[in-house]
């Protein structure tokens, strides 16, 4: 029985229990009879029934089987658009004065407008003739109401899936009742739309939204205006980027925002394995399209349509040629017609045939990038909109972490993060916030998607500055020449300084090249690509060049990023050294020269859009940070480390390339002191171990040198003293002092020092 | 639908004066051309008659063919050792049956065959009277019509055209005869049943010209 | 007294109506069985067609001799499926008049209803007895009847204008549908609903 709430003095309550299966379809409401006797009603009177979601339906009452009173069944075929209480599951109460009886008068006419339903099979919408007969057997003695709209049964098959009620006379406001006399009528014009859906916000896309926005909308919603301007307007768009980046998300939030159909097609989901069934499979979407096309207007979507398209011309390509031909000739024939747009979207524009990259076919290219800055920021903004944060997350530093992240990784962050507050809060779950801390866990999870399939991409172990020790001059020439521009590009700016390009690093082995490196990825947040030998060595002709090639592409898809060139002596050669003529190393030198200063950027690596690259010095005298860092952060640095520079190739170390060359010196005395701290903090050395002593001990160890010592020394212990052993005492050190030689040698720093002072460098330490 | 029994009765009774009202006495080429049409009724109608038959049994030895092969598959699948004395007997008595009935379906064909050449001497016989009307009359180009509206010529045009039909259709359904048994694609034992059925050599507009046939000799009322 | 006739009236029209339905099912059967060999005769068809699409007719040297044959088959075959789907469209008309039948037959006495309502009161109408069930069940399940007709006639409708010779498979599959839309309806609802009123009939 219905709870004794109070909520609702008007009138009983009554509750609403689900439709029986045997009523579904036949517009009843199931009453008690002491609501019928309250009502007034008789038998199939029509009942109109406000509805608590705001809605109203209209039915026929008839009695309850068990004659109980209390409970109401509805079955909501006629209501106002959108109720929903037809679902099965609703449950809740309904007062009965909800319910009124209204008169309901046969009606002369009746005019409708149909939704017909998507048919798979028949090619050609249905007739009007076939569709006025449907309707006229669906609404067969049916009351209805105006602005309700009346469900196809699911069962029946037929052309029409819904009917609006439009008007009719007399007028079936609230009600009117369908005779076989009533004549029913077609109208074309369909009724205002329910509500237009909230924009879903399309953070940092709004440029690119723009362009489509407008692209879509003047031929969709003007069709007539701009044919009789006599414009073809264009009827195709090409989307590039990189995956992730919302080129989907942003087709449908343009495609609801103009009230289109959207047909969005996976490209390589019309791949099939006869001969000739991809054609078709192109062919059937094609003309679904213009089906649709018919009723609204239509936008096709192909996603990954490099899929569908490839470059023509190669070998053993004679399928994909005729595929590429069908859709050529498609969009040819599309463009006939008014009302069907085709976007196709893909990240590797290059990879599409050219014919299809022309006006008449794919008009326009909108290109979205990975993400800048800004964007970055107001994709965060749009995603944790909607999420407890926490104060004191800082947004703009999260988005100057998230280089390289793409709308999807953000996402994904943003989920981990709120993840990890849940899991991690126990304290108030009913009310969880999100905090930096958990931010910067999720940080640690996700990493860019662009990101993860670059060459050579490392999992850096955090290094701080401190961990290594001495070398306090190269620490503060590496952070001048690669920290600083990136974290004060305002005085960079205001100095007329530009960045250094690149950096090299050389000096003796095992005194930390590569650790200083991985301290200064650590320092500056930025992508941080490591590349070896290696990874680039391939027994194919050019292969190594594309790969050295394509680490530069995806590092700068990045940035700010570092590339790291372990060993760069053995990657590229020197042109005067061998002079074997086109060798491996050779070749990879001429691609390393080139990207370090090409001419530009390839246009599909492109961020954000062109007018902000353009307007980027007007930016620049903005002076605003971010702006301004933006701008900076569009550069990828360079860092080399080499132990044999006389073999490199003068043209590499010319300024504008390897413009900085740095000389790591093996440690002195003050610096071995401090690499031995280093090593022995987690070390329980006894008492009497003097690290001055041994620093002074120790000329031309290297700091790898260092290491071994400290290591031999505790293993020393521990076969000394047995397991038991507790400290490394001063005579393991001495003993393994014994043993370990350094690996340098006087012969070899004296070639270093003699190498830079022939050739002039200016930055020169001494040992 | 003139029912055959009345049909055989027109040429002997010899009371149709009233069909055609303006000659009251028929001349002896309309009595002959009249029979003819008579007898174009009745072998068509005997043909349909033959046909059916010839569908069944065609449809039988099909069947049989088919449980046959099926037969034989499953024998070759599981060709056990006791094979001879079952594989030796069945097949022949299976093909015994099958005998039986591609002997009927033949003389069903035989008896197509017959009403064919009938059919033939039709046709020649309403050329011979064609051919003394033209001896008849020469060049004279004012000939009296036998009946209402139809040359005479125009009745060995059709007499023509039918017996053509049926020709055709006779040597297709011999073909199928010799092949309906020794088929063993499904697909081409089905459509050889449903050439036989559906008679693609007999044109539609065969009904129609014997029908009209009939309303211009008057056996049919208009 | 006064409650009584209009009740009287009601009940007299459910009669009438009933018995007329009882009469329509008859129709209504017997006609759906005579669509039986016409449809069997349509996937028979379906077949042969099949068969002859699969069929190369070059490749068939007996056949060799015969020109335009495929062409030929092919017309006849499909005049006598448009013959068989000729007849099923006369028995769809007849499904339909059964229907419009029993559609006037209810729509009066919900009329005459409609007219006595205000006298009848709610209480008389929901009156059950050991003979006759209430008025308002027989007047639910003849609207229950009128809609069970009126959905299967349209949907044997739409399953016969789905039929077209590019697509054999569903033509031959003919049958089978037809029969589902029998069983996927309550099939037995009129002579269910029949046995219920019998006694109320009888009296």
């Amino acid at each position: 029985m219905a709870p004794d709430s109070g909520s609702l003095p008007e009138g009983p309550i009554l509750k609403l229990l689900p439709l029986d299966t045997k009523d579904r379809g036949t517009q009843r409401c199931r009453l008690g009879p002491a609501a019928f006797r309250a009502l007034g009603a008789h038998l199939g009177s029509a009942v109109k029934i406000s509805l608590p979601d705001g809605g109203s339906c209209l039915c026929t009452a008839w009695p309850r089987r068990d004659g109980a009173d209390g409970f109401v069944q509805l079955d909501t075929q006629c209501a106002s658009p959108g109720s929903a209480v037809g679902a099965p599951g609703s449950r809740g109460s309904l007062s009965l004065s909800r319910l009124r009886l209204v008169p309901c008068p046969p009606l002369r006419r009746l005019t409708v407008w149909p939704e017909l339903r998507e048919r798979a099979g028949a090619p050609a919408a249905p007739s009007p003739a076939a569709v006025l007969e449907a309707a006229q057997e669906m609404l067969r003695n049916r009351p209805v109401s105006r602005g309700h709209v009346v469900a196809a049964p699911s069962g029946v098959p037929g052309p029409v899936a819904a009917l609006h009620i439009v008007s009719g006379v007399p007028s079936p406001d609230p009600a009117g009742l369908v005779t076989p006399h009533t004549r029913i009528g077609l109208g074309a014009v369909p009724p205002s739309e329910a509500q237009p859906q909230p924009e879903v916000p399309l953070g940092g896309l709004s440029e690119a939204a723009d362009s489509l926005r407008e692209l879509l909308r003047l031929p969709l919603r003007y069709p007539r205006t701009l044919a009789a301007l006599g414009l073809a307007v264009p009827r195709g768009v090409l989307l590039a980027g990189p995956p992730g980046v919302g080129k989907t998300q942003l087709v449908r939030a343009v495609v609801r925002e103009a009230g289109a159909e959207l047909l969005a097609v996976s490209a390589p989901a019309l791949q099939g394995a006869r001969p000739g069934e991809t054609e078709e499979n192109v062919r059937r979407v094609f003309q679904r399209a213009q089906e649709l096309a018919s009723r609204r207007p239509t936008l096709l979507f192909l996603d990954e349509v490099d899929a569908l398209c490839p470059r023509r011309g190669g070998a053993h390509q004679a399928p994909e040629g005729r595929v590429v031909a069908q859709v050529l000739t498609l969009l040819d024939g599309i463009s006939g017609d008014r009302e069907v747009v085709v976007v196709g979207s893909t990240n590797r524009p290059d990879a599409l045939d050219p014919a299809l990259r022309r006006p008449g076919r794919f008009d326009r290219e909108i290109v979205i990038g990975t993400p800048t800055l800004k964007q970055r920021k107001a994709i965060l903004q749009v995603i944790t909109s909607k999420m407890p944060i926490s104060g004191q997350v800082d947004l703009s530093l999260l988005a100057e972490m998230t280089v390289g992240y793409v709308g999807a990784d953000l996402t994904a962050l943003c989920r981990e993060a709120a993840l990890h507050a849940l899991l991690h809060s126990e304290k108030n779950q009913d009310n969880p916030m999100i905090y930096e801390t958990d931010f910067l866990e999720a940080f640690k999870k996700i990493q860019p998607s662009s990101f993860r399939s670059v060459i050579g991409l490392m999992d850096i172990k955090p290094v701080g500055w401190e961990q290594i020790g001495g070398l306090e001059d190269v620490k503060l020439k590496l952070k001048q020449s690669i920290e600083w521009p990136l974290k004060f590009p305002r005085e960079f700016v205001r100095m007329g300084l530009t960045q250094p390009k690149g950096v090299l690093l050389y000096g003796p082995p095992g005194c930390a090249k590569t650790t200083l490196v991985r301290a200064l990825a650590t320092s500056c947040h930025c992508s941080f690509v490591s590349v070896s030998g290696a990874d680039l060595f391939s027994p194919f002709v050019g292969d190594s060049e594309k790969l050295l090639s394509q680490v530069f592409q995806q590092a700068r898809a990045n940035t700010p990023a570092i590339v790291f060139l372990d060993e760069i002596d053995s990657i590229v050669g020197s042109r005067s050294v061998s002079k074997a003529g086109c060798n491996v190393q050779e070749r990879v030198l001429s691609v390393l020269l080139n990207e370090l200063d090409g001419v530009g950027l390839k246009t599909i690596e492109r961020r954000g859009s062109k007018s902000d690259q353009q307007g980027k010095y007007k930016e620049l005298k903005k002076n605003e940070e971010l702006e301004c860092q933006e701008v900076f952060n569009q550069n990828v640095m360079i860092v080399a480390a080499t132990n044999r520079p006389d073999v490199l190739d003068d043209a590499l170390l010319r300024p504008g390339r390897l413009d900085k060359i740095i000389y790591i010196p093996p440690p002195d005395e003050k610096g071995r002191l401090s690499i031995l701290k280093v090593c022995t903090k987690n070390m329980p050395v006894g008492p009497n171990v003097s690290l001055e002593n041994l620093a002074a001990e120790t000329c031309f160890f290297s700091g790898a040198d260092l290491g071994n010592l400290c290591k031999e020394a505790a293993l020393l212990a521990l076969q000394e003293d047995g397991l038991e052993a507790t400290a490394v005492k001063q005579e393991h050190f001495l003993k393994s002092l014994k043993t370990v030689k350094p690996s340098l040698s006087h012969k070899d720093l004296t070639l270093y020092k003699n190498l830079f002072q022939k050739q002039g460098f200016s930055n020169v330490e001494d040992v | 639908m003139i029912s055959a029994k009345k049909c055989q009765q027109i040429p002997a009774a010899k009371t149709l004066g009233s069909a055609t009202p303006r000659k009251p006495v028929l001349s002896v080429s309309a009595r002959k051309i009249k029979d003819n049409a008579a007898d174009w009724h009745n072998l068509i109608l005997k043909w349909e008659t033959l046909n059916d038959a010839g569908f069944a049994t065609a449809n039988n030895i099909a069947n049989t063919k088919i449980s046959l092969l099926s037969d034989d598959k499953i024998e070759l699948e599981s060709s056990s050792p006791a094979f001879d004395e079952n594989a030796e007997q069945r097949p022949r008595e299976y093909s015994k049956e099958l005998e039986a009935l591609c002997e009927e379906l033949q003389a069903t064909l035989d008896g197509l065959t017959k009403i064919q050449v009938k059919m033939e001497k039709l046709s020649s016989t309403t050329k011979g009277v064609c051919e003394l009307e033209n001896y008849h009359y020469g060049q004279d180009s004012k000939r009296p019509l036998l009946f209402h509206t139809w040359p005479t010529a125009h009745f060995y045009e059709a007499s023509r055209q039918l017996s053509d039909m049926y020709g055709a259709e006779l040597l297709l359904k011999r073909t199928i005869v010799e092949e309906l048994a020794h088929t063993t694609d499904h697909d081409l034992t089905l459509t050889y049943l449903s050439l036989w059925l559906h008679q693609p050599y007999v044109q539609s507009n065969s009904k129609l010209l014997l029908e009209s046939m009939l309303l211009e000799t008057g056996h049919r009322a208009l | 007294m006064t409650q009584e006739r209009p009740l009287l009236a009601v009940q007299a029209a459910l009669k009438k109506c009933f018995l007329a339905v009882q009469q329509q099912q008859g129709l209504w059967q017997s006609t759906l069985a005579d669509c039986r060999p016409l449809l069997a005769a349509l996937r028979n068809l379906a077949e042969q067609l099949q068969a002859a699409q699969n069929l190369r007719f070059e490749d068939v040297p007996s056949l060799r001799a015969f020109p335009g044959l495929q062409e030929r088959l092919r017309r006849k075959q499909l005049e006598a499926g448009d013959t068989a789907l000729d007849k099923l469209g006369e028995r769809l008309a007849a499904l339909l008049k059964v229907r419009d039948t029993v559609s006037s037959h209810v729509g009066q006495v919900l009329q005459i209803y409609e007219q006595h309502a205000d006298t009848l009161g709610i209480d008389a109408v929901l009156q059950a007895s050991v003979l006759s069930p209430s008025v308002a069940d027989m007047l639910e399940w003849l609207q229950d009847i009128e809609r069970h007709y009126r959905s299967s006639y349209l949907k044997r409708k739409y399953l016969l204008s789905s039929i077209h010779w590019g697509d054999l498979a569903n033509t031959q599959a003919l049958p089978k549908a037809w029969d589902r839309i029998s069983e996927d309806e309550h099939q037995d609802l009129v002579q269910d609903t029949l046995l219920n009123v019998s006694f109320f009939l009888e009296e």
